[in-house]
């Protein structure tokens, strides 16, 4: 498994992204109140960077082989480690200037890895080689823009804006919405892993004539 | 490897330029940022901010077209040079993608008048209130200009910003890092620092006013040193050196002369640059009235 994962895990973009996390969330750390969009700058990168994980460039390969698709997401979860580690390290640093809300800045961080984590091996269970480049291209773009933007702030605050006063989004509404947003990761998560409805053939169906009997 | 053999080069540049203005239209990043920001003007038209109307909202379309665009095109760009790749021998040379390419920018660039109208039109309609950001004479076309280099220049700049990484650093990864980097610059260069106010408007995103505060009133509203009309020239400039590093990025390319006319650029870009510092007020001016918040 370690061969596997040191192998397949892209883990000099990960390193990248890593260090661009510490150094984000170090600039938030020093000035929180001009510099707050960067927290969901960090949590897009880190959604972007957790789906890399699960990229199978050699999936026409891979998926032939005898094993299942969970034996090599926990793998390639040792990337995960690596970000998260390097999330809680950021926020732990920097949780004097998080307004009194660092634990709800690293649920947002772990949720938004958790959701990118599903949704890759989901849409690898489903056949598709690289879901996390496709996945990065459009998350951390979009949650960069909604954290400057923070559109609708008031009925969904998904980057409330430092302290959460007047307009800025009220940090509870935010809480509850990403901690959905992480029950419904873990339900696709867990039922991507144990292979849930993965259509199987009767044992007596020959395999398609381009197809190895393995890849059905 | 491929081979340049088309004898009808216009005909194929223009279908191959409405082929990727169709690509841009139906990129789901693309779609996103696109309804958003038909969003956000529709509520920054019905409810205008007090102290600021639309004058400050640039950044909706700066963020959700432009920065958003960096990836499109990126991804854009990596899709064409595939195309080419599969085709083996292709009729299309890479000047001419790159070209139609750059031509998709008028998606982009008609959200981004799109907004500006309507923000225009907002602006004229609700004028901030006597202590918000208009004040000591700065006239109307002040904020239209930085409205403008804030929206409409950020949305063509940051495709182009994508056309160039898909250029000259094609590997995965990169434009999302691109992005994240892009926003980490732009905060520090947008004026809320003393030290970076002078030469702030280096940096292709930058306020030129806004609630940046004085002691005892952290949001007192004021207009910052340069020339936003200037500073538009210098963008457009900047667009015209990022196509042409693009260009230069075709092994076939006549890089001599593509050389001097970039450098050409280049010098232009700079000359504009020197005249946004040195244009526009030569200090800060502060708001007299309190903010209020």
């Amino acid at each position: 498994m370690v061969r596997y994962a040191a192998r397949a895990v892209p883990w000099v973009r990960l390193g990248t992204a890593a260090l661009v996390v510490l150094v984000l969330m170090e600039v938030v750390r020093r000035w929180p109140w001009q510099m707050w969009p960067l927290e969901g700058t960090a949590v897009g990168l880190l959604a972007g960077a957790t789906a890399w994980c699960f990229d199978e460039t050699s999936a026409a390969v891979v998926d032939t082989a005898p094993r299942r698709l969970a034996w090599r997401s926990a793998a390639r979860a040792s990337g995960v480690v690596l970000l998260a580690a390097s999330w809680m390290v950021a926020v732990l640093r920097a949780r004097d200037g998080l307004f009194d809300h660092p634990g709800d800045v690293a649920l947002q961080g772990l949720v938004a890895m958790l959701a990118a984590a599903a949704y890759a091996t989901w849409r690898r269970r489903a056949g598709e080689a690289t879901p996390g480049l496709t996945l990065a291209l459009v998350v951390v773009p979009l949650l960069t823009a909604w954290a400057l933007v923070r559109p609708f702030s008031e009925a969904f605050p998904v980057f409330p804006y430092a302290d959460g006063s007047g307009d800025s989004g009220d940090w509870g509404t935010s809480r509850l919405l990403w901690a959905s947003l992480g029950a419904v990761a873990l339900v696709v998560l867990v039922s991507a892993l144990a292979e849930l409805g993965r259509r199987r053939s009767p044992p007596d169906t020959p395999a398609p004539p381009h197809l190895p009997a393995r890849a059905r | 490897m491929t081979t340049t053999t088309n004898p009808d080069a216009g005909l194929t540049a223009g279908a191959l330029a409405r082929k990727e203005i169709v690509h841009y239209l139906r990129h789901p990043v693309f779609i996103v940022g696109a309804l958003l920001l038909a969003a956000v003007t529709w509520s920054g038209a019905t409810g205008p901010d007090k102290l600021a109307s639309t004058s400050m909202d640039g950044l909706a379309p700066g963020a959700l077209i432009g920065l958003m665009g960096i990836v499109v095109m990126a991804s854009l760009t990596k899709r064409s040079d595939r195309a080419a790749e599969a085709a083996g021998a292709v009729s299309v040379s890479q000047r001419t993608r790159t070209l139609a390419l750059a031509s998709a920018i008028v998606v982009p660039l008609t959200c981004a008048l799109a907004w500006f109208g309507s923000a225009v039109i907002t602006f004229h309609n609700h004028p901030p209130l006597p202590n918000g950001v208009q004040f000591g004479g700065v006239d109307d076309g002040f904020f239209y200009a930085t409205m403008f280099a804030q929206g409409v220049m950020a949305a063509v700049g940051g495709p182009i910003l994508g056309l160039l990484i898909g250029r000259w650093l094609p590997r995965r990864g990169v434009a999302p890092v691109a992005v994240v980097l892009m926003v980490l610059v732009t905060i520090v260069m947008q004026g809320l620092f003393e030290s970076t106010r002078p030469w702030r408007v280096v940096w292709p995103w930058t306020h030129f006013y806004g609630p940046m505060g004085v002691d005892g009133d952290s949001d007192r509203f004021v207009v910052m040193t340069g020339s936003p009309f200037l500073y538009v020239g210098y963008l457009v400039a900047l667009c015209a050196l990022g196509l042409l590093l693009a260009l230069l990025r075709d092994p076939d390319a006549d890089r001599r002369a593509l050389l001097r006319v970039t450098g050409g650029v280049a010098a232009l870009a700079l000359l504009l640059l020197v005249l946004t510092i040195l244009g526009g007020y030569d200090h800060t001016l502060v708001s007299p009235l309190s903010s209020g918040r």
